[in-house]
């Protein structure tokens, strides 16, 4: 059965969400990035503790883009989890495969490279040298979701609920901008709002760089029974960004449309009546690219 | 000449056979290219298999090599015929492929073996544990993130012995490659497989707690472009192996400018001759953005960037394109591109001559008839000049003194 994975807005969120999903993602400091809070390995164990007797799992996510200089932490930090009782390491950097597999560590492995995460070859490429889950990028369609799910034996994570990180920089832009302006960075309560689109898009900077947000929260829950019907391993609902009263609220209802499910009592007039409901607490919503599809090439060859 | 000095490959972006062929003629070593599927510059001209055919023979005829680009990063249904495309650049001769998806390693391991494959700048790759596993999966050649520096550069040739290529030269994305999907969310422009909408260099609205930053000019977040040609000594004694120049939709003006720049700065210092600032000087007048080394020595920081919207400036230095020259009446003829009139100080660069500075006294039309002025683009122009020039040669408005 599909298992809920929520990624906490802050730390102190654990307790309030953890009772109605099945495990949560956590970000390293220094060594991971799309996160509002980081902990330290040190702090992560009491987190293990209270995860673990709730009878759920946990990931950690050392998602960064590392240099040299990050190699020694890595493997320090690397070889430090693998003492812990977590379910799995998100990574983005390769260097974190060639570290584990000479440590000869146990951690499973989770594909994270974000926009790359795109067809099922490429994650049979992965599988193939022992990668445990591929986090599905979000900007492919429902239906390439299903492909893929069909034509590997890579277990799945699907982001299916909220904001969806657009890009990321190692540059400090909203710091650089506004020191060019003369004024200093005073939180991270920042968005960029787009004339033409009349639209606001979260941007966060920390040490590692600066991330820029998806103006809308994806909603995916009427989708969900979709990948619920093709046994999807897992999915993702992300807090960042999101009230906890609300995103609890959202959790529950993924809960509870979970376990309809596994009791034969979900019907489609639930789960969009459902769908709606978090639509008109979060307002901002939409379905991403579960049903667009990208296009990229605007003019013919001959032009 | 200085001994154990690995001499670099000069790499130049060609957008369509013309620019191929200046950018080998301007002293080019290599060249990369996209073909008409698989390339991340999917809006560009990019070149049929014919080309890519013209290509290689034009290329080889001048012992310069053509690397084909495949990087994009595929969904399901993109990896139709890869294989057969995958085939056809083997049997015509092409010396590389760049690729940033691993699974198309799998499938040149299946059908062209003996293809040599380089790591796109896509696949962001920083630290010496992550080109060991490239190198070890058979990949040739690894094209660093922008965002290494130069200790990191050294520290990874040094513990990989694996060959490197870094961007010198060019534009930069503001986020890291692979990482950005800003086209696809407010475009439906996939970035990652060649539609690039630029978003980056939109302008916004900073709001801080749902409000505009008081006093503020617009947000913006455009990289300024790349530059190292100050750093040309530094990169050859590390061992980098190629020198890569950004730019597939730049322009044969370009293109001709900053080979020619680099050329002759790599020749000098592996020949031991003084470097001069002649071509530092050519550079920041060709490009349209201004440069910086960006993270070569440091963090990129706030003078890395631009914030008053999009400074781009169309270069007027251009002002034609030898076609031919005539010996016996001392005459070039060329193809105007920017006004010039009598009275003009300019100058003609190639790679056969040495630059040629003098003053237009005289302008013809094709039919004889004297002018005041080349007004008209691509109006065929003649100009009577004692000293021998070559097709392709560049004339511009003067922008250096000769040293």
């Amino acid at each position: 059965m599909t298992k809920i994975i929520a990624i906490p807005n802050a730390i102190n969120d654990i307790e309030l969400i953890i009772d109605n999903c099945d495990a949560i993602i956590l970000g390293i400091k220094d060594l991971s990035v799309n996160f509002n809070e980081y902990i330290s390995i040190e702090e992560l164990n009491k987190h293990i503790t209270e995860i673990k007797a709730n009878n759920k799992q946990i990931f950690i996510s050392l998602n960064k883009i590392m240099h040299n200089d990050d190699l020694k932490i890595l493997e320090q930090s690397l070889t430090e989890l693998n003492k812990l009782d977590i379910d799995g390491i998100l990574y983005y950097d390769i260097s974190i495969i060639t570290i584990s597999k000479r440590l000869k560590l146990n951690t499973k492995l989770i594909w994270n490279q974000t926009h790359l995460v795109t067809n099922y070859q490429t994650i049979n490429y992965w599988y193939n040298e022992g990668i445990d889950y591929a986090y599905i990028s979000p900007e492919i369609t429902l239906n390439e979701i299903i492909d893929i799910k069909k034509n590997t034996k890579m277990a799945l994570m699907v982001p299916i609920f909220g904001y969806l990180p657009m890009m990321h920089s190692k540059r400090k832009l909203v710091t650089n901008y506004l020191t060019y302006i003369n004024q200093n960075i005073k939180n991270n309560n920042y968005t960029l709002y787009e004339e033409s689109r009349k639209s606001y898009y979260p941007i966060t900077e920390d040490d590692n760089g600066t991330t820029i947000y998806s103006s809308n929260i994806l909603n995916g829950l009427e989708e969900y029974i979709s990948l619920l019907d093709n046994n999807i391993e897992y999915v993702i609902l992300n807090g960042i960004n999101i009230n906890v009263d609300d995103f609890l609220e959202v959790i529950k209802i993924f809960f509870s449309t979970t376990s309809k499910y596994q009791n034969n009592k979900v019907d489609m007039a639930y789960v969009m009546m459902a769908s709606n409901e978090i639509d008109m607490l979060l307002k901002n919503t939409d379905k991403g690219f579960l049903y667009k599809e990208t296009i990229y090439k605007v003019k013919n060859d001959e032009e | 000449m200085k001994n154990n000095i690995k001499k670099p490959e000069l790499l130049a972006p060609a957008g369509n056979l013309e620019k191929l062929k200046i950018a080998i003629n301007y002293g080019a070593d290599a060249v990369y290219i996209g073909g008409r599927d698989y390339s991340l510059r999917a809006n560009a001209t990019n070149f049929s298999i014919d080309e890519i055919q013209e290509a290689v023979n034009f290329a080889h005829s001048k012992k310069a090599k053509v690397y084909v680009t495949i990087n994009i990063v595929f969904h399901n249904d993109d990896f139709k015929n890869i294989e057969q495309y995958l085939e056809t650049l083997y049997k015509i001769g092409v010396d590389a492929i760049i690729i940033s998806d691993p699974a198309v390693l799998e499938i040149v391991n299946k059908v062209v073996p003996n293809m040599e494959i380089h790591l796109s700048t896509q696949g962001s790759t920083t630290n010496y544990e992550a080109v060991n596993y490239w190198k070890n999966k058979g990949i040739k050649r690894i094209v660093l993130a922008r965002e290494t520096n130069k200790q990191e550069i050294k520290e990874i040739i040094e513990k990989t012995n694996e060959d490197i290529e870094i961007f010198i030269h060019g534009a930069m994305c503001i986020a890291c490659s692979g990482r950005c999907a800003l086209s696809n969310y407010l475009t439906m422009r996939d970035s990652n497989r060649g539609g690039c909408s630029q978003i980056c260099r939109w302008e916004f609205i900073l709001n801080e707690n749902n409000q505009p930053i008081d006093n503020a000019n617009n947000f913006a977040m455009a990289s300024k472009d790349l530059i190292l040609i100050d750093h040309i000594k530094e990169l050859i004694d590390m061992g980098v192996t190629s020198f890569k120049i950004e730019g597939r939709m730049r322009s044969i003006y370009y293109i001709a400018t900053v080979v020619n720049a680099y050329r002759k700065m790599i020749d000098k210092y592996i020949n031991n001759e003084k470097l001069d600032e002649t071509h530092i000087k050519e550079l920041n007048r060709c490009a349209n953005r201004e440069s910086t080394s960006q993270y070569f020595e440091s963090e990129a920081d706030v003078n890395d960037q631009y914030y008053i919207g999009r400074e781009e400036q169309s270069n007027q230095d251009f002002l034609g394109l030898v076609l031919d020259y005539n010996e016996e009446k001392q005459e070039v003829t060329l193809e105007q591109r920017n006004f010039f009139k009598i009275g003009d100080e300019v100058q003609i660069f190639g790679p056969e001559i040495d630059t040629i500075d003098f003053k237009i006294e005289k302008i013809y039309d094709e039919k004889d008839n004297e002018l005041d002025a080349a007004r008209h683009p691509q109006q065929i122009i003649k100009i009577p000049l004692k000293i021998k020039v070559y097709k392709d040669n560049f004339l511009r408005i003067k922008i250096v003194d000769i040293q």
